[in-house]
């Protein structure tokens, strides 16, 4: 009796168990007989005859909360579904969007936008000054903006239905460039935020709607979301009839999604790095890779703290002991550049190569500028010693980020061995690296990487070299009061030859006191497949990809 | 009697238990680096000031004393109320368990392939115990059960996904395309039942009623399949269970490959963010499915081996090596 019941649970749970594999394995079978998902780009495309494409991107679209005012969301999204005053347009400058002019007071305090007419939003709103408003009231003045000018307003009104003036409290001349970041400035439909009876001004984001190229079709959390073209939008319209975008958070998986052919186009900064070898392996395979220049870039930068960084020639020491060049060229596939000055001098604005020259690999100088310091090897074991003390030091680094640092600090490890400098290398996660590079800045050396395009150099300058407010009069990077006075005075100069000659003197205090190490300009890469066509990349990592002309075969 | 005795016992036992997790999970995730508040102004764009830090804190209530505030928790947590998440901002209980069911299918299948691969490998080896075959096979599932998962990941999916094009490398959750996350899943599990059940076997073959079976005319595989795995298993339902339990608690690497939306990613993410409400409402949904599979193991013993009885929470444990 007993024993047929252990029989029949153990023959059940047999049979479920085999049921189960086969059920998956007719699972994993029936998607290679079909092929349905492998590559829906194409079969839909082919039904329809719409023009489709999919592209890669590392994290969730976040349409439920893709609200300018809280930064929620890609980058990338704000500047396709949502439109500001003015955008960012390269090489042409900053470019009327909503606002077709501006006139700016002669203090650069008072900005008065002429808004363009005949604009509504996807859901049918118009857009005009009210909205302006609307949406202004949501972030002026919050002090989670703060590390922007803009933010700090005295008053804003409508002067007509399509005229609005603001009066900023500081009239610094990166104003305009911020009005032309993903966020906070951008124009939502009054009817993305719900009603709250509580807080009329900061209700909750329901949906995005804006007045841009395109607007959201579909939305699955986590997976996919796609995108059609706004069929009233007042601009160019794109080529395209629906951007499909895939959510892989892994890069090898991104990688391989582009062979398989589930998506067309792969990389780009915020939509999904590619690793170094990630791109050879693709380049090795003959995809299409477009590079696009970044003005992000990677440094090491002292304590204040640390006596010996506190001697200039020290500093000096450190960077002529490493050859950037050949770090580039041996470890890092080719990609990119060694440095010279912090930032790249072709295409940062302000940065020259007079102002920021750099140090060329050169170990004997290296060597000698040690000894001047008082730095030398006394006891034959290959470090330097200074009153009996040797230079033993420690390099916080984080590979979350980039994983490449870690070959790139390792190569400095052993370049800075050669001057007789002993380097410790204390590789920290996210949080423990962002509480010692911001707070407790526990280090003696720590590799940074700098902001990117529009922020670069106003409010990179400022994140650098300001007071931290949580250490103790230290800055991220180092702390000069000359050197932030003339920041500030490039921020305030109304002309451009002061301010140039403000940045000059900024520039030139940074490269020859080497205030910091600069190693590597990265660059941003993209990898395609077989059906695009016309890929253009965009003006910044905001906007990676020119949506107007991208196209499929 | 005895057994609902038993089962209210166990169930009681919880409790503390989940107490235990819960005050351990709070003090951990605070001696982890990084200040909370700091992360989630960071996340939304915002810049560290003292003033920005003290509103932060007062809004996700930490600025309270660590004790008060696991109090706060506990009373919630109590009433199901596990509040919302620091970054996304929504309740808790709904971002665990709209990605809970993924975990949970992936577990099932995976169990199920583990076992329906170990099985018959088991049988074999036995059946040619000692042979070339019984050696291979030896070789394989030792390779096999130290074989990391990202690895084993990667590789199928390229050359399933990338190589033959059979399968979509982006499996996205969905269930037509569990084959290849649920396979990578279970093979060190498959694995390590194979070499459990082989050893089993072995010595259930050299039992009286095995030779009985024999002595009646029965072939040395009817033997084995009729008689002796039966018995050679059901050793196996803790350390299957025991495993099941602790996959339920998602699988990263897996995950994060098949871009498959399971706990495993969002709780690794959470725990970066410092989003404490998550962690906590994860560590207590995963302690309560483990104690459950558990606490059914122990129930279910009772039925299918009578040998067994429930008494003071206590049941006899097979450890054979």
């Amino acid at each position: 009796m007993k024993k047929a019941k252990i029989a029949s649970l153990l023959a059940g749970a047999m049979a479920l168990t085999t049921t189960a594999g086969l059920l998956a394995g007719c699972g994993g079978e029936q998607s290679s007989d079909t092929k349905p998902e492998s590559n829906p780009t194409d079969s839909q495309a082919a039904v329809t005859g719409e023009k489709e494409i999919t592209i890669a991107i590392y994290r969730d679209g976040a349409m439920d909360e893709l609200d300018a005012a809280t930064y929620n969301g890609p980058h990338v999204l704000y500047k396709m579904l949502y439109e500001g005053f003015a955008e960012d347009g390269g090489t042409d400058g900053i470019i009327p969007m909503l606002a077709t002019s501006w006139d700016i007071s002669k203090d650069g305090k008072t900005y008065t936008f002429h808004l363009r007419e005949g604009v509504t939003f996807t859901d049918g709103t118009p857009f005009d000054a009210e909205a302006v408003c609307f949406n202004l009231a949501r972030w002026v003045n919050n002090d989670r903006h703060a590390s922007l000018t803009c933010y700090a307003v005295d008053s804003y009104k409508a002067i007509d239905d399509h005229t609005v003036e603001i009066q900023f409290k500081e009239g610094t001349y990166p104003i305009l460039t911020e009005l032309t970041y993903p966020r906070p400035v951008r124009f939502l439909s009054p009817a993305s935020i719900g009603e709250d009876s509580e807080n009329k001004v900061m209700g909750k984001f329901t949906s995005p709607i804006g007045t841009g190229q395109w607007k959201l079709e579909s939305y699955t959390k986590d997976e996919e979301f796609t995108l059609v073209p706004n069929e009233n939008y007042w601009g160019e319209k794109p080529q395209l009839d629906r951007i499909r975008f895939k959510v892989i958070t892994d890069g090898q998986a991104r990688v391989m999604a582009l062979q398989s052919g589930e998506v067309d186009v792969i990389g780009g900064d915020l939509l999904g790095k590619i690793s170094l070898e990630g791109l050879q392996e693709l380049k090795s395979k003959g995809y299409k890779i477009v590079e696009m220049d970044t003005m992000c870039s990677y440094y090491l930068n002292f304590s204040q703290d640390n006596e010996a960084f506190q001697d200039v020639r020290v500093r000096q020491a450190v960077n002529y002991a490493i050859d950037k060049e050949s770090m580039v060229r041996d470890l890092l596939y080719g990609v990119g550049q060694g440095a010279k000055g912090l930032y790249n001098a072709e295409i940062t604005p302000y940065v020259t190569e007079e102002n920021s020259p750099g140090y060329d690999y050169d170990l004997e100088k290296a060597k000698s500028l040690m000894e001047e310091a008082g730095w030398k090897d006394t006891n034959g074991d290959g470090i330097v010693e200074k009153d009996g003390k040797p230079l033993e030091i420690r390099l916080v680094l984080t590979t979350d980020e980039f994983p490449e640092w870690k070959t790139m600090a390792e190569y400095v490890q052993s370049q800075l061995l050669n001057i007789g400098i002993k380097v410790e290398l204390n590789t920290l996660d996210t949080n423990a690296y962002t509480e010692c590079q911001m707070t407790t800045l526990d280090y003696d050396m720590i590799m940074q990487r700098t902001s990117s395009d529009s922020w670069v150099p106003h409010g990179d300058m400022k994140i650098m070299f300001s007071q931290l407010s949580v250490a103790n009069g230290r800055a991220r990077v180092w702390y000069d009061e000359g050197l932030l006075k003339n920041i500030n005075a490039a921020m305030n100069a109304t002309d451009e030859t002061t301010r140039q000659e403000c940045y000059d003197k900024v520039f030139r205090q940074i490269n020859d006191e080497a205030l910091l190490v600069p190693l590597y300009y990265p660059k941003t890469s993209f990898a395609l497949g077989d059906r695009v066509s016309n890929f253009e990349v965009g003006v910044n990592n905001y906007a990676p990809i020119n949506w107007t002309t991208l196209d499929v075969k | 009697m005895d057994k609902v005795r038993f089962i209210i016992k166990r169930i009681l036992q919880i409790i503390p238990m989940l107490l235990i997790i819960s005050i351990l999970a709070f003090i951990l995730s605070n001696l982890s680096n990084g200040d909370a508040a700091e992360i989630a102004i960071r996340k939304e764009g915002g810049i560290v000031t003292e003033q920005t830090l003290a509103a932060k804190r007062e809004e996700l209530g930490l600025n309270k004393p660590l004790v008060a505030q696991y109090f706060d928790w506990l009373g919630r947590a109590v009433r199901f109320d596990f509040g919302d998440s620091f970054i996304s901002k929504k309740p808790v209980i709904e971002e665990v368990m709209s990605r809970f069911p993924n975990t949970l299918y992936l577990a099932l299948i995976a169990t199920a392939m583990a076992l329906a691969i170990a099985i018959p490998i088991a049988l074999l080896s036995v059946k040619w115990k000692g042979s070339a075959l019984d050696h291979g096979l030896r070789v394989l599932t030792t390779g096999a059960a130290t074989m990391p998962d990202f690895w084993l990941g990667l590789m199928l999916l390229y050359g399933f996904g990338v190589s033959l094009g059979v399968v979509p490398v982006i499996a996205g959750s969905n269930l037509a395309n569990i084959f290849l996350p649920a396979f990578t899943l279970s093979i060190s599990y498959a694995a390590i039942y194979t070499r459990m059940l082989r050893s089993n076997l072995i010595e259930v073959m050299q039992t009286h009623y095995i030779k009985a079976a024999r002595a009646k005319g029965l072939g040395e595989w009817g033997a084995m399949v009729k008689h002796g795995l039966k018995n050679a298993v059901l050793p196996c339902v803790t350390l299957v269970a025991t495993n099941f339990g602790s996959m339920l608690g998602g699988a990263y690497a897996v995950e994060m490959i098949f871009s498959w939306n399971g706990i495993g990613k969002y709780a690794i993410e959470s725990v970066k963010a410092k989003d404490f409400p998550v962690i906590q409402c994860y560590l207590i949904a995963v302690a309560l499915a483990y104690i459950g599979v558990n606490l059914l193991v122990d129930i279910l013993y009772a039925y299918i081996d009578p040998k067994i009885k429930l008494e003071g929470g206590k049941r006899r444990l097979w450890f054979k090596r």
